[in-house]
């Protein structure tokens, strides 16, 4: 599904050169649940932005689904992600002015969905992280768990074949990490892709498979079987 | 999609009412003095456009070049009357019909045993074909057929016989008798048919009657007069632009005058207010057109409550920046964040729009009775003016809106997001934007400076040697029965009476005539206009004007009479003032002595000896590119007898006046005005025009100061953090109140600076229309300065002060 060849990244300022990410190369299949690790500012964050088409290497090729998208343009990079990838941060990042429901209906808007469909699809995503009784409440009336999981359901509810998740339990308590992992896993096994940026070895052992990322580069993997 | 739009419009508008209050008044105000500049704007392109038939009648317009290239007439819209005998003649197959309407000088009119002064227009036998004017009383086709008839306003009709049906009435006009025919119905302005403080009009006078008393003069010398409007009504459908081009040899086939040359071409009915206000005001020598400036500072204004905007929702733009990087992650592309962006600010200059519409319906009554604007019929049957508001409109949204709508869907948006934390990076841009504001606000506050000045200046010489001690008789005198000799030989020795002179001009009339003057005989080098002014020998002393060198008038002494010829091609004296001598390069003591050469009527030169030189002591109000005043001596045209009072000469002496006046004649309605009176009524055109440049000014002040408020908001709100660590690190309240003062007042004070160049020409110009014009020295700059950092201190200061005497716990404890 994911193809890395070589990728790099460069940050440029005016006098400083630094270089996030160098020569990584990594292939991602279908219905993989990986978990990139690594200590902080080795370029975990900026491997996942790469991934998620929101920030563009420096070099190197990117493949999506047997499509090279390195050099596209942005308005269909913006088309690609909407239709593949779903995102989860660590921060939620919900908008503070809309409701849960509109958050988690935020990206269909985007695909100029019929509003019944939008509709239904919310209720599913609502169902699916249990929260259909907070519909019409703001982020800021509810908990981190469950600012966590609406996040999730905002993330699935396009039906992304990609789901990226930045640490996405870094917030959160054990139990609502908890909460949070047994919801990826699900989707997971429901034959989602997710890539999770994590700092947490026992969260990293839930994933198939662990990236570790140093100094900008990828380190031999550990695979884990099922 | 555009539901939502909406939706979050609202709520981004209510989560944050008071910059949106900030945001709402600066626009309204802006739109408002949009609206209003254009309104006139558009209004000065009207003229007569409700007649019949309006949109096929032209102006033939003049413009004269000497023959070496010196504008000696700007384009005007009134012509010598033989034109529109020419004009007949050659173009009679493309022209439904043309007319001349004569406008004389203000004449004596006798009703009802009372004598009074009024501006007549008379009109021909073609007049009613091409103007159909509707009236309140006589048959319209009848009122302006018969001879030896009149038509009267309805503002005449009342001072002259009262309310009630004049016609048949009789009038004697400078001692030719005619009857009342008519009376005009109110004719909405602006208007040919409508007095103004620039125009007056009283009432038609049939053709005949004219040729009796103000008779046009003959072959060659009718080419030199501005007799008057000469009106072409074109068929329906044939454009201007024919005409217009066989005018172009006009000129050159009729007029073999003085080497000059005559241009003649056509002005549109509606634009000949304009054409004649820009000639009036020098526009072509100035390059300011009077709507162009209106829309222009109109337009400045707006574009300060514009960047007010841009600037509150740029500071904003900061804190929403994880939304908008929200959004993108989520799949908005960029148009679609610039797309609800810019709904935001459409929506809040729609509402800033009808507010103004509510300001306009309010304020529409007390504008109308300012200025004869009517803005519901500006707003109801123009569409011109909805274009223009439109207009203003959308560049408002544009401008206030892009870069802020820019900023939220750019990359910043993103790595806002995926940063997990919001940068609270200080827009070196919001201080721009509130720079450009205060730059603008600065300018105008300048100009106000500079008119108020000049008006200062101006009182100040109309009350200086004058003022409540200089009387003039200012009534239209029947030269037969009553000369102006006669009046100074009556009133001359009445106690309290000082001295009395006569002179060819009303005092403080806006402008007069002007001639050039030459320094070689051979009138080739540069030219110098002299603003001419006919006086009796005592004129000077009755003024209190102060000679410089030289000497004054004397009739016994040979050459200080001038020839009574308009255009005189002997030898004569003249006093100058130092304006006028200065022009020349030379100190008053130079010029005593010199010789300055003009243009006679054959194309040669005559001399005149300037034989001194008095302290400049203008009594003209525009100065219409003069240098200075010349004054000659001529007595039979001191037609203006001017008393000089002694101090302490009151109301007794005006009523032993009043007293001999009557007994000179009892006919005569006399009228006499104090100097300052005199220069109040020409004055008030300015005074108008100092008022709506402080409303201006006012507003775009009141606007940048929103502006500076929200920044102070902004400003203090984001660097809470870096005031918390500041006091932590031993920063005290003092300190913070300086850096954050300093760091608001720095783009005032740069714009304040920036602004001065321009004002400064700006300001010369507007000066060089005067003819005793201020010095324009640094005080309009410096209390202009002064102004703007106090009221920009008052703005903020309370912000300021409040955000650095917080103490750094509570600070930090936000971030």
């Amino acid at each position: 599904m994911i193809k890395l060849s070589n990728i790099e990244k460069t940050y440029r300022t005016d006098d400083i050169e630094t270089r996030a990410l160098g020569g990584v190369s990594l292939t991602i299949g279908e219905g993989e649940f990986v978990a990139i690790m690594g200590p902080s500012g080795c370029g975990k964050s900026t491997l996942l932005n790469v991934l998620g088409l929101v920030d563009r290497p420096t070099g190197g090729r990117y493949e999506f689904a047997g499509e090279d998208v390195s050099n596209l343009p942005e308005r269909q990079l913006v088309q690609f992600r909407k239709r593949h990838i779903g995102f989860v941060f660590q921060s939620f990042n919900l908008i503070g002015d809309l409701s849960v429901e509109e958050n988690i209906e935020l990206p269909l808007l985007y695909r100029a969905m019929p509003k019944a469909e939008r509709k239904s699809r919310v209720r599913e995503a609502l169902e699916l992280v249990g929260l259909q009784h907070r519909a019409r409440h703001k982020p800021s009336q509810l908990s981190g768990g469950q600012q966590q999981r609406v996040a999730v359901a905002r993330a699935v509810v396009g039906d992304p074949k990609l789901i990226l998740a930045d640490e996405p339990t870094g917030n959160l308590d054990s139990k609502n990490g908890e909460e949070v992992m047994e919801m990826l896993t699900t989707l997971n096994e429901q034959g989602t892709t997710i890539v999770m940026v994590t700092h947490s070895p026992s969260h990293g052992a839930q994933a198939k498979r662990i990236i570790t990322v140093l100094d900008g580069q990828v380190v031999p993997e550990k695979e884990f079987a099922l | 999609m555009l539901r939502h739009y909406l939706v979050w419009t609202w709520r981004a508008l209510a989560a944050d009412p008071l910059t949106t209050l900030l945001n709402l008044l600066a626009l309204s105000l802006g739109l408002v003095t949009f609206a209003l500049a254009a309104a006139t704007a558009l209004f000065l392109r009207s003229n007569d456009a409700v007649l019949p038939n309006a949109d096929r009648i032209y102006a033939v317009s003049q413009k004269i070049t000497s023959s070496d290239g010196v504008l000696l007439s700007p384009v005007v819209p009134y012509t010598a009357g033989v034109v529109a005998k020419y004009v007949e003649a050659d173009y009679s197959a493309g022209i439904e019909a043309v007319t001349l309407v004569h406008f004389a000088q203000p004449s004596q009119v006798i009703a009802a045993g009372k004598a009074h002064m009024l501006s007549p227009q008379f009109f021909d036998d073609a007049f009613t074909r091409v103007v159909k004017l509707p009236l309140r009383y006589g048959d319209p086709e009848k009122a302006f057929s018969q001879p030896r008839s009149a038509i009267l306003t309805a503002e005449t009709a009342e001072s002259l016989f009262g309310a009630g049906n004049p016609i048949g009435r009789p009038l004697r006009i400078s001692g030719v008798d005619v009857t009342v025919t008519g009376v005009l119905a109110p004719v909405a302005a602006p208007s040919l048919f409508h007095s103004t403080s620039y125009a007056r009009f009283d009432l038609f006078v049939s053709r005949d009657v004219g040729d009796l008393v103000a008779p046009l003069a003959p072959e060659p010398d009718a080419w030199d007069g501005a007799d008057g409007f000469v009106l072409v009504l074109l068929p329906e459908g044939v454009s201007p632009d024919g005409l217009r081009a066989k005018l172009g040899d006009f000129g050159a086939r009729h007029v073999q005058r003085l080497k000059r040359t005559y241009e003649f071409g056509l002005v549109p009915l509606a634009d000949m207010q304009k054409v004649a206000l820009d000639g009036l005001l020098g526009a072509k020598a100035t390059g300011l057109s009077i709507p162009s400036l209106l829309l222009g500072l109109g337009a400045l204004v707006l574009l300060v409550a514009s960047l007010n905007y841009a600037n509150l929702a740029a500071a904003k733009a900061i804190g929403r920046l994880p939304e908008s990087g929200m959004k993108k992650v989520l799949g908005a592309g960029r148009l679609d964040l610039l797309t609800q962006y810019l709904t935001e600010s459409l929506i809040l200059t729609v509402t800033a729009m009808a507010l103004v519409l509510l300001i306009l319906a309010l304020v529409a009554g007390p504008f109308f009775r300012l200025t004869d604007i009517d803005l519901y019929r500006q707003l109801f049957h123009r569409p011109a003016f909805w274009l223009l508001l439109l207009t203003g409109v959308a560049s408002a949204t544009l401008l206030g809106g892009l870069y802020p709508a820019w900023l939220l869907s750019g990359p910043k948006a993103m790595a806002a997001t995926l940063g997990g934390k919001v940068r609270q990076a200080r827009s070196r841009l919001a201080s721009v934007l509130v720079g450009l504001q205060f730059l603008g606000a600065s300018f105008l506050l300048v100009m106000v400076g500079v008119v108020a000045l000049q008006n200062i200046v101006m009182h100040r010489q109309a009350l200086q040697a004058n003022g409540t001690s200089l009387l003039a008789i200012d009534t239209a005198l029947d030269k037969e029965a009553v000369t102006s000799q006669d009046v100074r030989n009556a009133v001359r020795d009445i106690p309290g009476v000082q001295a009395v002179a006569g002179v060819n001009l009303p005092l403080w009339t806006l402008g007069s005539a002007q001639r050039r003057y030459f320094k070689e005989a051979d009138v080739k080098g540069q030219a110098h206009k002299g603003t001419d002014m006919e006086i009796t020998v005592d004129y000077f002393s009755v003024l209190g004007s102060h000679l410089l060198a030289g000497r004054e008038f004397a009739l016994d002494r040979g050459g200080d009479l001038k020839p009574d010829d308009d255009v005189p091609t002997v030898s004569y004296n003249v006093v100058v003032d130092r304006d006028f001598a200065e022009s020349f390069g030379w100190t008053p003591e130079q010029a005593v002595g010199q010789n300055v050469w003009h243009l006679t009527l054959t194309g040669g030169s005559a001399p005149v000896q300037i034989i001194g030189v008095i302290e400049n002591q203008p009594q003209t109000i525009l100065a219409n590119g003069a240098s200075g005043t010349v004054y000659t001596l001529m007595p039979a045209h001191g037609s203006i007898p001017v008393i000089r009072l002694a101090p302490g000469a009151g109301s007794d002496t005006l009523a032993a006046i009043d007293r001999a006046l009557v007994k000179l004649s009892p006919q005569i309605d006399w009228h006499h005005h104090f100097s300052d009176e005199m220069f109040n009524q020409s004055a008030s055109m300015l005074n108008t025009l100092v008022a709506a440049l402080s409303g201006l000014a006012l507003f775009a002040v009141v606007i940048a100061l929103l502006g500076l408020a929200g920044m102070a908001i902004h400003t203090t709100n984001s660097r809470t953090e870096e005031i918390g660590i500041r006091k932590i690190l031993g920063a005290d309240h003092f300190v913070i109140l300086r850096l954050l003062a300093w760091d608001l007042t720095k783009p005032v004070l740069i714009a304040s600076l920036a602004s001065w160049p321009l004002a400064y020409i700006a300001g010369q110009i507007y000066l060089s229309l005067f003819t005793g014009h201020a010095a324009l020295g640094p005080w309009p700059f410096v209390i202009s300065l002064a102004a703007t950092i106090a009221v920009a201190w008052l703005a903020v200061g309370w912000r300021i002060a409040v955000a650095s005497a917080k103490s750094p716990a509570a600070v930090l404890r936000y971030e």
